[in-house]
């Protein structure tokens, strides 16, 4: 973890703005990651949001170590702050549209297309470099606080990748959340984080004849997970470094 | 006396050639191809007798088109055998597990009577332990060579008869068998009961409790040793055995699970030139750099590399012959390597586990890359890949430069909504007419991707092919009855998704003259009986098998378990020894007769 960071996450709402009785009777309530035009939405309580933004906040320090420094600011709003040359340029709430207000965005997060897409439609390959390289707005919801951050393509994967692993962990130990059974990547039938497949559907599952993947890859790849699992919490960078011994 | 001039006689008669048995008995040990073997067999009595007494080694393509009866009475002398039993499509989690393919009946047959049997090679099998405890306890003194191929149903106590028994054994072969594993004496006994081991390979068989202590005895008793492939054990714990082993050329294997710059310590044996390191990273790959350029084969399937990554290390690899790696490679990696490798004979693109954000986002690979491949590597013989996207011009350059190609399969995936160039008829027409030499081929499409004309140029160009896989390919049954009044050598057919009838399929199978072994998934079942429609092709020795639709609970990649939905299979295969007697419940044998008469 970053050196002398002041990781205040202050997840509680400034005021009572929307209500969602279910949820909190459950201590679930939405965490929601907006990149690029596409959002996913996990039910999360408390101590699982608080998790994935230090996720998030870890993976983007990391990160932006190698490249170059993002603006360190911090803002009234609550918040994740560092000291570090990194953290997440806090803006003020965006637009309505993705308000905590709106109960459109609640809407709209039962019944969008919760699939991340972040690969690019087209495949020209200096628009691969150049999408790499920009960095477009990440934002987190939870519970009518928001993070933004800067991030590229490949940082918002990791991190939601992050965040997924994190459900599934959680998920695992603790009780199914609501199911939302309208989108199509949260299934209903277990309690499953979301997927982070790009539409069309999923090309390496068995299904009808689609692509099926080599055993002996998927079990490599499964290995991997697990891997990069167990050396979470000292390192989260996306590739398994060595575990390291210094704590946070 | 009488006896050898009639003999002399009626060989005048009945060969062309003069020859007396004796000179035919020196010259016929020389014969190895199995086609040549298969001729000189037919040419009459005699000599099929000389070939059964002098054949060294049988390939059992797959394992009920015979019996072991029928392999001794003609066989008995038999070195060397290889029986291969579930579909290819096994290997990708398509076949039930129980579905067959055991050894048993193979196992007990060569117990008793194969006396002379010193190399064996069961592939896609179900080997049990008790089969493991006869072979070992009646041919264990003789054997050199073992192999348990993708095979299942064992355990380690099984391998500890193998351990125990087999001493004189050279190679040991469990590559990506699902073994039970309990604990790792098995290892223990080979290593204090052999000294002549080769070949050891582990690799991708989960079997982590083997002892490196073990391996390091391996290396100092078995100064023959060449290659070992294990499962994941600590590089740094293999130190010493590194050292030992001096005569290593291939290892594969192994697991970085420490600090980067503690494997600077890492020396390898001087003559290694084949090399997978399993969870290699970027900050491990530096190990490498010292011998890259002594490398003849690489094996990054397994390894955690990105793009970038793919380029500094291949770069460096200039007498490359072998790579396997993952599509992270991307079409940047692909271009470094056909300017560096030029030497490079086999390549091997599998699919990344890019749906989860882990891979690269620059691995992907295209015509781009495919084009720079078959401009630079002109000595290629094997290509599989996996492509986001492709053109008929990238095809056309594999035509063109591509001249020694003799396995070629080229998957394109599901990600890209939006394909450049298809159909791709005219690459495909143009690759096949010029790729002579190709005997292995597979395309696997989406819907569109081949129309019914480029289906028939398959049909007209593949004259050496023998065996083909196809998924999503032509339009219609036209299609598949054009493509099966050509491919005259085709031997094996595997299709996936495809748009065809039963009597469609039944009927193509009657016009392909070569054809011994058919699998479908996923065609066009007749909706009023199903099976009914194949009825066309039944005919003597020819079995026919379906696997009905069923539901599978797979693990997907995230880790979550995916009921998924499997459409039916039709295995339909030339076989001698009747249909099968040991169907497991997920099997289902057609009783078309049965259907026709009623």
């Amino acid at each position: 973890m970053s050196r002398n960071c002041n990781l205040e996450l202050s997840l509680f709402p400034t005021s009572d703005q929307y209500h969602r009785h279910q949820e909190r009777r459950q201590q679930q309530q939405k965490l929601t990651i907006f990149y690029n035009g596409s959002v996913s939405v996990w039910d999360a309580t408390e101590v699982q949001a608080r998790a994935i933004l230090m996720l998030a906040a870890q993976e983007m320090e990391d990160k932006m170590r190698i490249t170059s420094t993002g603006p360190s600011s911090s803002s009234s709003s609550s918040s994740l702050s560092s000291e570090q040359p990194v953290s997440p340029t806090l803006e003020p709430p965006p637009p309505p549209a993705y308000g905590p207000n709106n109960n459109d965005q609640i809407e709209m997060s039962r019944n969008c297309n919760l699939e991340l897409s972040l690969f690019p439609t087209s495949d020209q390959d200096h628009r691969h470099q150049e999408r790499r390289q920009q960095q477009q707005k990440l934002t987190i919801f939870y519970n009518g606080s928001v993070s933004v951050w800067d991030a590229t393509e490949v940082q918002a994967r990791a991190i939601l990748m992050l965040a997924a692993q994190e459900m599934e962990d959680k998920m695992r130990i603790t009780s199914t959340g609501p199911s939302s059974s309208s989108s199509s990547s949260l299934s209903s039938e277990q309690p499953v984080s979301p997927t982070l497949e790009p539409p069309p559907p999923p090309a390496y599952g068995p299904n009808n004849n689609g692509l099926s993947m080599k055993r002996s890859l998927q079990r490599f790849f499964q290995k991997r997970n697990h891997r990069i699992q167990a050396t979470y919490p000292y390192n989260i960078n996306r590739r398994p470094h060595a575990c390291r011994v210094d704590h946070h | 006396m009488e006896e050898e001039n009639q003999n002399s006689k009626s060989n005048r008669t009945n060969c062309s050639s003069s020859m007396s048995d004796v000179v035919l008995g020196c010259v016929m040990p020389y014969i190895h191809d199995p086609r040549d073997r298969d001729a000189v067999s037919l040419v009459c009595r005699r000599w099929y007798e000389l070939d059964a007494l002098t054949r060294k080694h049988i390939t059992i393509a797959f394992c009920y088109t015979t019996s072991p009866d029928r392999l001794r009475r003609r066989f008995k002398h038999l070195e060397s055998l290889k029986l291969k039993g579930k579909p290819r499509a096994a290997m990708f989690n398509l076949i039930p597990e129980d579905w067959g393919g055991f050894v048993t009946p193979w196992v007990n047959e060569i117990a008793e009577s194969f006396n002379c049997l010193k190399s064996l090679h069961f592939r896609r099998m179900i080997v049990t332990d008790s089969d493991l405890e006869v072979l070992a306890k009646s041919r264990g003194r003789v054997l050199q060579v073992f192999k348990l191929d993708k095979c299942s149903g064992f355990s380690t106590d099984g391998l500890l008869h193998v351990g125990r028994l087999c001493r004189q054994l050279r190679t040991l072969f469990l590559e990506e068998s699902s073994i039970l594993e309990k604990d790792g004496y098995w290892l223990h006994e080979l290593a204090l009961n052999n000294t002549v081991l080769e070949t050891l390979n582990l690799y991708m068989t989960d079997l982590n409790k083997v002892r490196f202590e073990d391996l390091e005895l391996i290396a100092k008793n078995c100064r023959n040793l060449v290659s070992v492939k294990i499962s994941d054990c600590e590089i740094l714990d293999l130190v010493r055995f590194f050292h030992t082993a001096a005569a290593l050329e291939e290892f594969c294997g192994g697991s970085f699970n420490d600090m980067p710059d503690k494997y600077s310590a890492v020396t390898f044996p001087q003559k290694l030139c084949r090399l997978g390191l399993t969870y290699m990273g970027k900050n491990e790959m530096p190990i490498v750099f010292p011998f890259a350029s002594l490398l003849k084969k690489l094996d990054l399937l397994y390894a955690l590399l990105d793009t970038e990554d793919h380029c500094l290390l291949i770069q460096k690899c200039f007498n490359l012959e072998v790579l396997e790696t993952r599509n992270v490679i991307g079409d940047r990696g692909l271009e470094v390597l056909a300017s560096s490798c030029r030497r490079l004979k086999r390549l091997r693109i599998e699919l990344g586990a890019d749906a989860q954000g882990m891979e690269d986002e620059e691995g992907v690979v295209s015509q781009r890359g495919l084009i720079a491949l078959a401009q630079g590597c002109l000595e290629l013989e094997y290509m599989a890949v996996y492509v986001s996207d492709i053109t008929n011009v990238a095809l056309e350059h594999i035509g063109a430069h591509l001249r020694n190609l003799n396995d070629f399969r080229l998957v394109l995936l599901d990600r890209e909504e939006r394909i450049t160039d298809l159909p791709l008829d005219n690459g495909v027409r143009s690759l096949l007419r010029q790729c002579k030499k190709l005997r292995r081929f597979a395309l696997y499409l989406r819907p569109g991707g081949l129309t019914d004309v480029g289906l028939g140029y398959i049909g007209q160009y593949s004259i050496n092919v023998r065996w083909m896989l196809l998924r999503y390919v032509g339009e219609s049954d036209e299609g598949l009855l054009e493509f099966s009044k050509g491919c005259p050598s085709l031997q094996k057919l595997e299709m996936r998704g495809c748009c065809f009838t039963e009597s469609a399929l039944a009927r193509a199978v009657m016009q392909l003259t070569s054809l011994r072994y058919l699998w479908v998934q996923g065609y066009r079942a007749s909706s009023s009986n199903p099976g009914r429609d194949l009825s066309a092709m039944v005919r003597p020795f020819w079995n026919i098998e379906l696997i009905p639709p069923r539901k599978v609970v797979v693990v997907n990649q995230v880790g979550e378990d995916v009921v998924v939905e499997q459409p039916a299979h039709i295995l339909a295969y030339y076989s001698l020894a009747g249909p099968r007697t040991d169907f497991p419940n997920s099997v289902v044998p057609l009783d078309l007769v049965g259907l026709v008469a009623t």
